[in-house]
């Protein structure tokens, strides 16, 4: 039987077993499935792409895959030495990504760069499954088709192939908030734990749990408020580990937020930065500019929609990166899980229908009485996604001619 | 109970670890330039542009892509000058030794002005010059420097600029000079 929140149990008295991993992948098996075809279009796509281009999978490994190279090859430096002024290290790159893949370099014996590759696609196939499921708890009645394909065929869809952390970082967001979302407070930690050593902003997984546990503290038991509490002091474990690494290293706990100089990401008001993007004059950052508003608004809507706990993990995680300007924003917005789901949301809307009457033989938007009536029902998918598809297209294409937008 | 009892082990062990992390975060154990460089933000030399300053001669002329020169409070270079940030800028050079005053006797600048600009030019704090320009064009400064100013080791051209304000172009620096190369004569 499903309890309240969804998750398999079986009661027998006092005792309760979870679901046997046996019967955890037969009752996903569609999704697996779903998942594997969805990665292995994108895959397919990208091979095609690169084909066309004549390039090699080498290419991928380009921008901040190279200095997760670094990290696999010969781990953390001990001074900064890059950049025209010296003052850039790699510091900046958390390690949770480059363990994934150093150990899975060692496994498939291959180098560093084609380590990060395959880590990040592993992931990335992984984070699509994820977000069905995290789909299934947090919006029902999105089809999991659909979910997967805002995944795999979003035009920043690219960042789930090329070394970088995007995919990684979706695939434990979607495992915490679906933890959350059933009401396991310290297996939502523990998944935000190693959140805060994908990325900085993963430790900001501790306000939207903060936020479910003092949703559930008026009907809560002692046991239970302990979990909550005991979930939020886990989250921001990976971040504390790599901070004493660093300390011992550098001398500088902060040294992955202050080594930002070296990329003139300096901290100052979100709002200071989208208003030069709008007004700059430079086409890219007023794109950057508009996207960061538009998922600003998205928030607004989850909050509206009393979703406070993605509503809360998405403008965290959206002012963080903004404060520090706009350079990168769209891979910052754009692999946000519960961004994600409100675009699925958004892109299962009905709109129309279409609807052939038997008697007078013509298509109509209007329900006529007494006709036999087929159709179709016209959804704002069946326009956005292949314009997605088009974007996912184009970005892939900037990514193997080097452009600079893609960093 | 014995279910609390692991929770509040964890709990009190997960609370001594951020404790812990959060004494780090506030006692850096850093060198003085990579405190004002990354942390306090003091200073726009990074450690490594400090390391590499090289003693230079009097005669010899820098442009403002040298390396020999440190940059402290100026932009990057462009083609053919670099911007001073906001209302103050310094130039560090390196002496290797002080023979008297005929080692070097002007300080040679070549710089242009946002528009009207007031410059005030210190040599290691003590003032030098202060003048209005119109900014209507580059200028070539050749400015006496009084015997004993001059140090070994690290000597500081301080450039205060009360002017200095954005251009109004969408450029969002605080700019004032314009500086395309120094040399002691």
């Amino acid at each position: 039987m499903r309890d309240q929140s969804g998750a398999l149990s079986v009661t027998c008295g006092q005792i309760q077993s979870r679901p046997s991993v046996r019967m955890l992948i037969q009752e996903n098996y569609g999704l697996l499935l779903l998942a594997l075809l969805v990665f292995l279009l994108n895959q397919g796509l990208e091979y095609v792409l690169l084909r066309h281009a004549g390039a090699d999978y080498r290419v991928l490994c380009g921008w901040d895959c190279g200095w997760y190279t670094g990290v696999v090859e010969s781990g953390y430096d001990l001074q900064p030495h890059a950049h025209p002024r010296g003052d850039a290290a790699n510091w900046a790159f958390f390690p949770a990504f480059p363990l994934a893949a150093e150990a899975i370099g060692a496994v498939a014996n291959v180098s560093a760069g084609a380590a990060l590759l395959m880590t990040a696609k592993l992931f990335f196939l992984f984070s699509i499954f994820a977000f069905v499921k995290f789909a299934q708890v947090w919006a029902p009645g999105v089809p999991a088709w659909l979910a997967a394909a805002v995944v795999g065929f979003q035009p920043y869809a690219i960042y789930g192939n090329v070394g970088y952390t995007e995919s990684m970082f979706l695939l434990f967001t979607c495992l915490a908030f679906l933890a959350l979302g059933k009401g396991r407070f310290v297996a939502a930690g523990l998944f935000g734990a190693v959140l805060s050593a994908v990325r900085p902003v993963g430790v900001l997984f501790v306000v939207p749990l903060l936020i479910a546990g003092l949703r559930r503290l008026p009907t809560s038991d002692l046991d239970e408020r302990g979990r909550i509490l005991l979930g939020a002091m886990l989250v921001p474990v990976g971040l504390s580990m790599f901070m004493i690494f660093l300390y011992q290293h550098t001398g500088d706990a902060l040294a992955f937020s202050h080594v930002q100089i070296a990329w003139d990401r300096i901290p100052a008001s979100p709002v200071e930065h989208l208003w030069q993007g709008l007004w700059g004059g430079d086409p890219m950052p007023q794109l950057w500019a508009v996207m960061s508003l538009v998922a600003l608004a998205m928030v607004a809507v989850l909050f509206f929609k009393r979703e406070y706990e993605l509503a809360s993990f998405s403008l965290v995680a959206t002012l963080v990166p903004l404060s520090t300007g706009l350079l990168a924003m769209p891979r910052y917005l754009w692999w946000q899980a519960p961004l994600l789901l409100l675009i699925a949301q958004l892109l299962n809307v009905h709109f129309a229908s279409l609807r052939w009457h038997g008697r007078n033989g013509d298509w109509s938007r209007h329900e006529q009485h007494g006709t036999e009536a087929h159709g179709v029902e016209l959804r704002v998918w069946m326009l956005l996604l292949p314009l997605s598809l088009w974007g996912s297209v184009v970005m892939t294409m900037a990514w193997i001619n080097g452009e600079w937008f893609v960093v | 109970m014995k279910g609390m009892h692991w929770y509040y082990t964890a709990m009190a062990a997960l609370g001594l670890l951020h404790v812990f992390v959060f004494s780090l975060m506030l006692r850096p154990s850093v060198s003085d330039e990579y405190r004002d460089y990354y942390i306090t933000r003091e200073t726009t030399l990074s450690p490594m542009q400090r390391r590499n300053l090289t003693p230079i001669e009097p005669g010899e002329y820098f442009d403002h892509h040298s390396t020999a020169v440190g940059f402290d409070g100026w932009s990057f270079a462009e083609r053919d000058h670099r911007w001073s940030l906001g209302s103050s800028a310094k130039l560090i050079f390196l002496l290797e030794e002080i023979q008297g005053s005929e080692v070097a006797q002007h300080l040679v600048l070549r710089f242009a002005t946002l528009g009207e600009q007031t410059v005030q030019i210190f040599l290691n704090d003590e003032p030098l010059l202060e003048r209005r320009f119109d900014g209507a064009g580059e200028v070539e400064l050749r400015i006496p420097v009084p015997d004993s100013l001059l140090q070994e080791g690290e000597n500081i051209v301080r450039f205060d600029l009360p002017d200095a304000r954005q251009p109004g172009n969408g450029d969002a620096r605080i700019l004032a000079v314009a500086l395309r190369s120094f040399s002691l004569s």
